[in-house]
């Protein structure tokens, strides 16, 4: 039993199809299940429009659920998610993608690190500066930092200076979509070098939430992959990296850009091969109607989604 | 490689925007050539000048506030002395661009036939049936799903995808020799993106364009191109073909730089260990060192007697070219040699 516990969420968003025609809806979530255990980091990979980005939202009450459950330490928080303050928003905190859009532009370092402690702690004047410098020095800025606004950082300090506000309540549960991915790469090493000093420190989880399975490798325990709102496959990083069963998975992989220019027609013919697969077995491994089916297990930490005609693929 | 001049030739070129009445170099002293039938990688992170040196080479800066000086050689033209309306039949006619966001470069109010068509209107002599005809095979050519119905779509009606495939349409209607691509898969996922770049590549096969890609991604490089240029701070610190960067980098920024990439080939690495950090900032446009090594700031361990007083690029093999001479005493921090 995880600490937090997602049940065949589901989360549908209305279309509007034009005068007088039914009301139509479209699943960006279409029931997935996850069991979130303390002290492991998970990933959750997938194209755009995937529905990764609407599960982590979903799970911190961003998104309206349409049926599922939330289970946080055993009890049923789904219902709780609309409101402000509850045990679960305290220890479940987010960072977004854009640093640009997610810290408020006219509110000073200051104000924006100690909003989540004003919230739910009763601090003295003292002991609030207190705990924002002392947050401000984990993410490696310095204290003049305080006074200035968003604008006056780079992306890779605006992304530290949300690591630091997501991690004022000491969570257990930090939900990350796609953190580091405009950042350069020297500058996306250092906020993931600061998410895992800080993992270690506080002990808690990591939801990773991107379309790049190089960072994910590095950071998750388990991932997740993600097609059309539904799970493809689900494993330990052994499991998807170097034995993934997945169609779609293989596909995913195989388009990783390689380093080894030496190899590289090789690796674009294995390339077009798996590309070739895909086109030609992924319905296959869909039911009629689009949907992809429900995961069975391989092994003990494997999962795959069943080919409705065969079963286990 | 052809005979006589490369097909496009740069020497000592330099971009400078005013800010605060003073002019600061974006790309400083940058120097390659292009060849045809080449793909040339210029990769650097943001901030390295990569797309101020694209934008310079088609002529895109506003001359009130931007100072060239140089030379980009094509056809004997040096280019930068051209005036608008030369530079307007060279644009699109000889240099075709690609950009990173098709969405912001195509025009919203225009239907795909109509915006492919236009560059046929400014440069060609087709007549209406047979640009009809040319969007078409066009169309055909980047692989677009369902060419007539995307033909009367407009931008927004498409894909990520489909929209990078009019630009790379556009860009190659008049089969210009030198392509430019500023970032172009930057935006896509990873399995698109391997998709454009097979494009790119089959689109220099068939034409034998030569092929400028600007990127921030190592592994858009190793897949595609044949040589690379490394930008750091507004200069190019190494250039090399492509096998040689990836097996025996020089540049103390190069190497730096492979270090700090996440690996997602191969096996899944330990838990353990830090990512590889380059230490400091890239420096502003403002604060950029006047003299010496660029680098120099980023690799304090390395002694200053290390660096040039004025870094030259330096030929280490065939090809294969290196700024400053730090890189033969450089090592990691806390490393040995």
């Amino acid at each position: 039993m995880g600490l937090l516990e997602i049940k065949d969420l589901k989360v549908r968003y209305p279309v509007k199809s034009g005068f007088l025609s039914d009301k139509k809806s479209l699943a960006a979530v279409d029931g997935i299940s996850l069991s979130l255990e303390e002290g492991k980091n998970y990933g959750l990979v997938g194209e755009s429009g995937s529905g990764k980005s609407t599960v982590g939202r979903a799970i911190v009450g961003l998104e309206r659920i349409t049926a599922g459950q939330i289970i946080y330490e055993g009890s049923d928080i789904t219902a709780a998610l609309g409101k402000r303050k509850s045990v679960h928003k305290r220890n479940v905190q987010m960072i977004f993608q854009d640093s640009n859009a997610s810290l408020n532009p006219k509110k000073q370092i200051a104000q924006i690190i100690s909003e989540p402690l004003h919230n739910f702690e009763k601090l003295s004047q003292q002991e609030e500066k207190k705990r924002v410098s002392e947050l401000l020095e984990m993410v490696g800025l310095p204290q003049d930092a305080l006074q200035k606004y968003p604008h006056e950082f780079t992306g890779g300090q605006r992304q530290r200076i949300a690591l630091a506000r997501a991690v004022a309540l000491r969570p257990k549960f930090v939900i990350a979509d796609e953190p580091v991915s405009v950042l350069d790469l020297s500058v996306q090493a250092q906020v993931l070098n600061y998410m895992r000093r800080i993992q270690e420190e506080y002990n808690l989880s990591y939801l990773f939430i991107s379309h790049d399975l190089g960072v994910v490798k590095q950071m998750c325990n388990e991932l997740a992959i993600m097609y059309r709102g539904r799970f493809v496959e689900y494993g330990d990083r052994q499991d998807i990296y170097l034995n993934p069963q997945h169609i779609y998975t293989k596909r995913l992989l195989s388009a990783i850009p390689n380093l080894d220019p030496v190899n590289r027609e090789l690796h674009k013919r294995l390339r077009r091969e798996t590309e070739a697969a895909y086109k030609q077995s992924m319905e296959s491994y869909l039911a009629k109607d689009g949907r992809v089916g429900d995961l069975l297990p391989l092994s003990e930490t494997h999962r795959v989604a069943g080919k409705p005609s065969k079963g286990v693929v | 490689m052809g005979f006589g001049r490369p097909l496009l030739e740069i020497n000592a070129l330099h971009t400078a925007f005013r800010m605060q009445d003073h002019y600061h170099d974006a790309v400083d002293d940058v120097s390659f050539s292009l060849e045809k039938n080449e793909i040339l990688a210029i990769v650097g992170e943001s901030g390295c000048g990569k797309s101020t040196l694209a934008t310079t080479i088609v002529g895109l800066h506003n001359k009130a506030n931007t100072r060239i000086s140089g030379e980009i050689i094509y056809q004997n033209l040096n280019l930068i002395d051209l005036n608008e309306t030369l530079y307007n039949r060279i644009r699109g006619n000889d240099i075709g661009m690609v950009f990173q966001n098709p969405l912001a470069a195509l025009n919203p109010m225009m239907t795909v036939s109509e915006q492919i068509e236009e560059v046929l209107v400014y440069h060609s002599r087709l007549t209406k049936e047979e640009r009809a005809l040319r969007v078409r095979e066009l169309l055909v050519q980047v692989k677009v799903e369902d060419p007539e119905g995307t033909a009367i779509r407009y931008p927004h009606e498409l894909s990520g995808e489909a929209r990078q495939r009019i630009g790379i349409a556009i860009a190659i209607a008049c089969e210009p020799p030198i392509i430019i691509a500023d970032e172009p898969t930057t935006a896509l996922d990873v399995t698109v993106q391997a998709q454009i770049l097979d494009l790119l590549s089959e689109v220099r096969d068939d034409t034998g364009a030569g092929i400028i890609l600007i990127t921030h991604d190592l592994g858009v490089v190793a897949e595609i191109a044949d040589r690379v240029a490394v930008m750091y701070a507004g200069q190019i610190v190494e250039t090399a073909g492509v096998v040689d960067l990836f097996t025996d980098p020089k540049h103390p920024y190069t190497r730096s730089l492979l270090r700090s990439m996440p690996q997602a080939n191969g096996v899944p690495g330990s838990d353990s260990g830090e990512f590889y950090v380059i230490n400091g900032d890239v420096p502003s446009l403002q604060q950029l060192p006047k003299q010496g090594c660029r680098f120099a700031g980023r690799i304090p361990w390395i002694p200053f007697s290390a660096h040039e007083q004025s870094p030259k690029m330096h030929e280490v093999s065939k090809g294969h070219l290196v700024r400053c001479t730090c890189h033969e005493s450089f090592h990691f921090e806390g490393e040995s040699e």
